[in-house]
């Protein structure tokens, strides 16, 4: 393991910095602020760093978020673009204007004609993708051990053979029932995860990832969106960066076709 | 189908809870932008302001005003829209001032927005900061900015970020996010001139 003489400082000043001290504890570091010039330096250019840090992670996110709006904003706007038909000056610059604007509308329209729910789903489905490194290479039961061997078939086999299953299992298992296109059966397995909160420590969000999957294949197109928003408004989400402004304008078309 | 955004009206005590909660931030930096942003750009486009300048200014009064909130600061003596407001004016006044225009004197006043005692140094202070802020964080890599981020800002366990990172295991994770930090720290402090800045953004925050 790697020594990092800074580390302990730094892991102290963020106890005190978080309030997480003990009493005791806070009195001896009170005590060594006052006596260590050093140490109290320190502190202070440990603090200083942090204000800088927290500030410029302020201002990246509301900048991001308010960038992000004028652009959704222009893109909405997109439907009252007047292409110039008659112009008298500027001809050349007016017309690639016009040329953009065209090639927009058109791909604009064939998006909104090409994208179908099922082709949606076909881009974004991949199986999820079970962690084989190092120690896990054991599975611990036959659903696994199916799961593992891309064999989905068996995989529902074995769920559907045995009882009391681990929030793993009900995860693989709709997994499984997605790629053998036993839809409502998958909806049914990350249902059940998202309704029991044990299951928020694991695969909680991968469930809500592939329950809106499910969905959108189910050509219910709205309660994906519902899902699929919830997932890009929280950045923390595991699934965050896959559900960007742009998959969800995709869905939102695909329930407009659908309204 | 319901395109359309509905904007749901929060109260501004709900909205204080919104902005300390780090969780929702996107949602609620939404919320702000959409209930008042035009409210403050029209005293900007009224007084020699363009557009751009409106949008540049009410980017550093929500930067600002969220800070002041998760710091504990807002006193909540005035309604939130009259403290954007406030503070609007107040940015707008100082940088007219610093771009020198004799049109400062024909800017519209409103009395009855007048609030008692509010502090808006912070925000000056920060405005001056700002490029500083950005011209040092630079500095650092991409991966060193977002471990930074992760742990500092968003306060996520360690468990969480070595999701996002693509770190062996935790231990090399934490040497590494004590390297960045070191490197940071290094950054910030180099000189006299930029750590007076910042000494002053401590002082404000804190």
């Amino acid at each position: 393991m790697e020594i990092n003489p800074e580390g302990e400082n730094a892991n102290l000043f963020d106890s005190y910095l978080n309030r997480e001290l003990s009493d005791k504890e806070l009195l001896e570091f009170k005590k060594k602020l006052e006596s260590d010039i050093e140490f109290a330096y320190k502190l202070e250019k440990y603090t200083t760093t942090q204000v800088v840090l927290e500030n410029y992670a302020l201002r990246e996110e509301i900048r991001s978020t308010l960038t992000s709006m004028k652009l959704e904003k222009q893109h909405d706007s997109v439907d009252y673009t007047i292409i110039p038909l008659r112009i008298p000056r500027r001809r050349n610059w007016m017309r690639i204007a016009a040329s953009v604007a065209l090639l927009f509308v058109t791909f604009t329209a064939y998006q909104y004609f090409s994208i179908t729910n099922n082709k949606l789903y076909d881009e974004e489905f991949k199986p999820y993708k079970l962690a084989t490194e190092r120690s896990e290479t054991n599975a611990s039961n036959s659903i696994e051990t199916a799961y593992l061997n891309n064999n989905y078939y068996s995989t529902i086999k074995s769920f559907e053979q045995s009882t009391n299953h681990a929030t793993k299992e009900y995860f693989l298992a709709g997994n499984a029932y997605l790629e053998e296109k036993k839809i409502d059966k998958a909806i049914q397995c990350f249902e059940y995860i998202l309704s029991h909160p044990e299951g928020k420590q694991q695969f909680y969000e991968d469930a809500e990832f592939y329950l809106a999957l499910a969905l959108l294949e189910k050509n219910e197109p709205q309660k994906a969106l519902a899902i699929l928003e919830k997932i890009n408004l929280d950045k923390n989400h595991l699934y965050h960066e896959k559900v960007n402004n742009w998959f969800l304008l995709k869905v939102k078309i695909v329930q407009l076709k659908h309204s | 189908m319901e395109m359309k955004d509905e904007l749901i009206d929060h109260t501004d005590k709900e909205l204080v809870e919104l902005i300390k909660n780090k969780k929702k931030s996107e949602a609620t930096i939404r919320y702000l932008y959409k209930r008042y942003f035009q409210y403050t750009a029209n005293f900007i486009c009224a007084n020699n302001g363009m557009q751009e300048d409106a949008e540049d200014i009410f980017q550093e009064v929500l930067v600002a005003f969220i800070d002041l909130i998760r710091k504990e600061k807002f006193r909540g003596e005035a309604t939130v829209k009259t403290y954007l407001y406030a503070m609007t004016r107040n940015l707008w006044l100082n940088e007219l001032k610093k771009r020198g225009r004799s049109l400062l004197r024909e800017t519209v006043y409103s009395n009855d927005l007048e609030m008692t005692n509010p502090d808006f140094s912070y925000a000056i202070a920060t405005r001056e900061a700002k490029e500083q802020v950005y011209a040092i964080m630079d500095l650092l890599g991409q991966t060193c900015k977002k471990i930074l981020i992760l742990f500092y800002y968003d306060q996520l366990p360690m468990k969480e970020i070595i999701e996002k990172v693509n770190y062996e295991n935790e231990q090399v994770l934490r040497n590494k996010k004590h390297k960045c930090m070191k490197q940071l720290s290094e950054l910030v402090n180099k000189d006299e001139n930029t750590k007076l800045i910042f000494k002053n953004l401590l002082r404000h925050g804190n």
